[in-house]
């Protein structure tokens, strides 16, 4: 008996040893799994699509999901890159900036591919239907509104396309000002607070028009009419919006989630689409270069930035 | 007794010395025979391909040639393998206890969209095989509009000869217009342009509730790794999530677990039955 209690006690050291050693991640991942959506909790769309991811990745990880709820891009961008969550999604600008704090302690892992192969969405520049604006040299000495600093297609993009079409966003404007969200941007517009402003638009192209994107979500739920807003630019395709993983968790549990998320649209078609997906299209692997141009973009927007408060602080 | 009190305590306690299941792969070969490590001659692709699984999936991978898709078909079901590549013939026979979970995309190929064919909804056709001898609509000439639908309307036995005519619209709208006008009798266009033309643009809209879908699919899988249907649910996405970035993070491995398909970009996740070789249309 007395043997038997040495082996056991051995036994439990050895476990005890083994849980550092050779298998690091196999086993570590019990707790929650913890993932975080940027959205409005007013928005049907996103609180379904958060319920849905929930229970879905609930049910393939065999952990628990908790979800940590973010009003605004930087909510979700600082709980990645703090290790906060172990999976978000993030559009192209919000990856940049984590990326830019944590390096790769974060990777994009999966963005959307449509049926027609593309991976991209677009920058609309748009105006009340009312107004007289028919082009972006129309709005000179006028108001905009930019959705958010870490908004790929509200942002980053628009002032990219801007300088490269000879108009310095910093100076060509009346104002300018963050509405902090697209939703939240096309109510400024309605009301008159800007004259303009870019938001996404997806579920088309320039040739055939679109018909998602914040004005077609928010005019199907009756809160504004998409015939009060004319689009005067289109900008893009811009790469779309991905699921980021904290590459410091076990790598079997990224490949479970990688894996779970891919066959989703397989396997669970209806469901696909009931959370907003496009009909037709899946989840396609990605990693960083997937996101270099926006990588250079908003390290290019920033030191622009960083140049003209330079010049505006030297002295003459 | 003491002694098997004791191993079943190391066993207990010790669970790292208990060896995992190998991971069995299988080879085509001209002939079904045991599965076995690699042998160090083995190419380096098939090699690296070996190496990846081993560190990702945590146990040993062995090799398991086995005589063509029939020969991966019947090695799945009799629990030889873990996974093979298999065709609709090899498929039809097993679907019963095996799926697919891996396809191929090709090189700036498509993915394997979801085809939406719908009718008039005050018509008779009620199915795809009553609008045989019809007039067929696509939405555009674009592969994805064209091509695509195409394949898929033939998987189920609706080929081009299955039809009296087949026309090009300008659009997806103006496809829909023609067969409300009844210049045509059956749309087929890919779900994207399908969900674009008929979720409506208010609360209420139903544009298309004047029509019916009477089919809606993929086009069949050429070939597609199968896995049996009891495979646990975690390792199944564990595979996924490896072979999908296999192109990004393995090159060399990719290009082993692709080699029957030369020209292709990536892995794409499937379908249960997207090798599925039985049609709506005998």
């Amino acid at each position: 008996m007395r043997q038997l209690i040495v082996l056991l006690c051995t036994g439990g050291i050895l476990a005890s040893l083994s849980a550092c050693g050779a298998k690091p991640d196999a086993d570590r991942a019990t707790g929650e799994l913890r993932m975080s959506m940027q959205g409005s909790n007013d928005d049907p769309a996103v609180v379904k699509r958060r319920d849905a991811y929930q229970k879905y990745l609930g049910e393939v990880t065999g952990r628990p999901v908790k979800l940590y709820e973010a009003s605004d891009y930087n909510g979700v961008i600082q709980a990645l890159a703090s290790g906060q969550v172990d999976v978000a999604t993030l559009a192209g600008g919000g990856y940049a900036n984590a990326d830019a704090q944590v390096g790769n302690k974060v990777a994009p892992i999966l963005t959307t591919r449509r049926a027609d192969g593309g991976t991209g969405y677009y920058s609309a520049l748009i105006v009340k239907a009312d107004s007289p604006f028919r082009s972006i040299k129309d709005l000179k000495g006028h108001s905009l509104g930019y959705v958010d600093f870490n908004s790929t297609s509200g942002y980053l993009y628009p002032r990219a396309k801007m300088r490269a079409a000879g108009i310095d966003p910093e100076t060509y404007f009346s104002k300018t000002a963050f509405a902090g969200g697209h939703t939240q941007a096309v109510m400024s517009l309605a009301n008159g607070q800007f004259d303009a402003t870019f938001v996404q638009v997806s579920g088309g192209d320039p040739e055939h028009g679109f018909t998602t994107g914040a004005v077609y979500t928010m005019a199907r739920r009756g809160l504004v009419d998409a015939k009060d807003f004319r689009t005067i630019w289109v900008l893009g395709p811009v790469p779309d919006t991905s699921i980021v993983v904290r590459t410091d968790r076990p790598q079997s549990q990224i490949d479970i989630v990688r894996g779970a998320m891919a066959a989703l649209a397989y396997d669970q078609p209806d469901l696909w689409v009931d959370i907003g997906q496009p009909a037709g299209s899946e989840y396609t692997a990605i990693d960083r270069h997937h996101y270099a141009e926006v990588i250079a973009l908003r390290n290019a927007d920033i030191a622009q930035r960083r140049q003209g408060q330079n010049e505006k602080g030297s002295p003459k | 007794m003491r002694r098997l009190l004791a191993l079943i305590g190391l066993m207990v306690f010790v669970p790292g010395l208990v060896a995992a299941a190998p991971f069995r792969l299988a080879s085509q070969a001209n002939v079904t025979s045991p599965c076995r490590p690699l042998t160090p001659d083995a190419p380096a692709g098939q090699r690296a391909l070996h190496k990846l699984l081993a560190q990702r999936l945590g146990v040993d991978v062995l090799d398991c040639p086995v005589a063509g898709a029939r020969g991966a078909a019947d090695a799945l079901v009799a629990g030889q393998v873990d996974m093979g590549l298999l065709d609709p013939a090899s498929y039809g026979s097993v679907s019963d206890k095996v799926r697919a979970i891996l396809t191929l995309r090709p090189k700036n190929g498509l993915i394997r969209s979801q085809i939406v064919t719908a009718v008039r909804a005050s018509g008779s056709f009620k199915s795809l095989g009553d609008v045989r001898g019809h007039r067929l609509l696509f939405v555009s000439a674009a592969p994805y509009d064209r091509d695509q639908p195409r394949k898929a309307l033939a998987d189920q036995g609706a080929g081009p000869s299955f039809f009296s005519s087949e026309t090009v619209a300008s659009s997806a709208d103006d496809a829909l217009a023609r067969l409300r006008k009844q210049d045509g009798d059956v749309v087929v266009m890919n779900a994207d342009a399908w969900q674009r033309s008929c979720r409506g643009a208010k609360p209420q809209d139903q544009p298309c509730g004047d029509l019916r879908i009477i089919w809606n699919g993929r086009p069949r899988a050429e070939r597609a790794f199968a896995v049996r249907q009891d495979m646990p649910a975690q390792l199944r996405y564990r595979i996924i999530g490896i072979f999908v970035a296999m192109h990004l993070e393995a090159p060399d491995a990719f290009k082993a677990a692709s080699a029957f398909a030369p020209a292709s970009e990536n892995f794409d996740a499937s379908e249960a039955g997207a090798l599925s070789p039985s049609r709506t249309i005998p």
